[in-house]
């Protein structure tokens, strides 16, 4: 038995400190999901809270429990689905998403050099393009970030990606980063030396 | 001009840009929270059906969408919109509680089994009461 699964076995007993650890260990997968649909702060608390009270009507009900990370992605993916239907007037926007540390809303995904973080030409240049990915790869290398780390079985799970695909395709999704226009812009672009 | 960033690079990159997007610090705590909401022995209705179908047995008409569910005692029809909700309960119930994670309160139901209301954004669901029995609807997000 991993370690999962025995955090949602203590958690069926009543553990709440093994769902902590359950939330602390999907958290960042389902904000990810969450961010990938451009939905604001405020609406984005509102899906992530409705997950984690479905986990917990549902936790005696999930059949394999270590394969969570894949009814905890799915729920949020069906949650985010289910209201962008419903909220015809819910601010989505292409580009504008807060950070948690803003208290109004910041106009792009990264912290502004206002607020006084420094980037470097090339992390702005990674972003741009990063802005301009296409979805699919947005999510995947996003996944392949996190932390924790997700498994390749797990991110198989989460975009319904074949495991060996996953490979070849962050592949491609990082030499069309690294192809961009604002990344070639400051590297002459082409393969790594 | 620099050389090609390497895999290794553009992921050390993202992963700083991203560094600082975690879930806001409350709502984690909501989330640690919602653990306190477990019902155990709760008879939870099963979700038929999530839809955009149009939807003609409301009275307010079509909503944006349409959540179906089925009990033991009976099935329940939600209608939602933006902070909006309306219900059909069959058979008609003797009572509905609407739950927030910050309270619940009771709704008014008429005799037909319709209830309908306003209520602010975030996370809802109904406990609905029959004569042979109750049940809750999954939560989900208004």
């Amino acid at each position: 038995m991993d370690d999962v699964e025995r955090c949602v076995e203590a958690a069926r007993k009543g553990d709440p400190q093994a769902w902590q650890r359950l939330v602390d260990g999907h958290a960042g997968l389902v904000w990810s999901v969450i961010r990938g649909f451009r939905f604001d702060t405020e609406t984005g608390k509102d899906v992530f809270q409705t997950v984690w009270l479905r986990l917990a009507e549902h936790l005696d009900n999930i059949r394999e429990p270590a394969k969570i990370a894949g009814w905890i992605g799915q729920t949020t993916r069906n949650e985010c689905v289910g209201l962008v239907r419903q909220r015809t007037k819910v601010v989505v926007s292409d580009e504008v998403a807060d950070l948690p540390e803003a208290n109004d809303r910041a106009t792009t995904h990264f912290p502004d050099p206002g607020a006084g973080l420094e980037r470097s030409e090339e992390r702005e240049a990674v972003a741009e393009a990063f802005d301009r990915l296409g979805e699919r790869c947005q999510r995947l290398l996003r996944l392949l970030i996190l932390d924790p780390p997700l498994s390749y079985e797990q991110i198989s799970e989460q975009l319904e990606l074949p495991v060996g695909s996953i490979g070849p395709t962050r592949s491609r999704c990082l030499d069309t980063l690294r192809n961009s226009p604002q990344i070639s812009r400051i590297t002459g672009g082409g393969r790594p030396s | 001009m620099t050389d090609a960033m390497s895999d290794e690079e553009i992921l050390a990159h993202l992963t700083d840009l991203f560094a600082d997007d975690h879930p806001p610090a409350d709502a984690m705590e909501a989330a640690y929270a919602a653990f306190g909401w477990r019902t155990l022995d709760a008879d939870l209705a099963q979700l038929l059906e999530d839809s955009q179908a149009e939807v003609v047995m409301f009275r307010q008409g079509a909503h944006a969408r349409l959540l179906s569910y089925d009990c033991a005692y009976g099935t329940i029809e939600l209608g939602v919109d933006e902070q909006a909700f309306e219900l059909l309960v069959r058979p008609g119930a003797r009572s509905v509680m609407i739950h927030r994670p910050w309270g619940s309160s009771p709704a008014t139901l008429d005799a037909e089994g319709r209830a309908s209301g306003r209520e602010p954004a975030g996370p809802i669901r109904f406990g609905i009461v029959w004569d042979g029995g109750s049940a809750l609807t999954p939560w989900t997000t208004l």
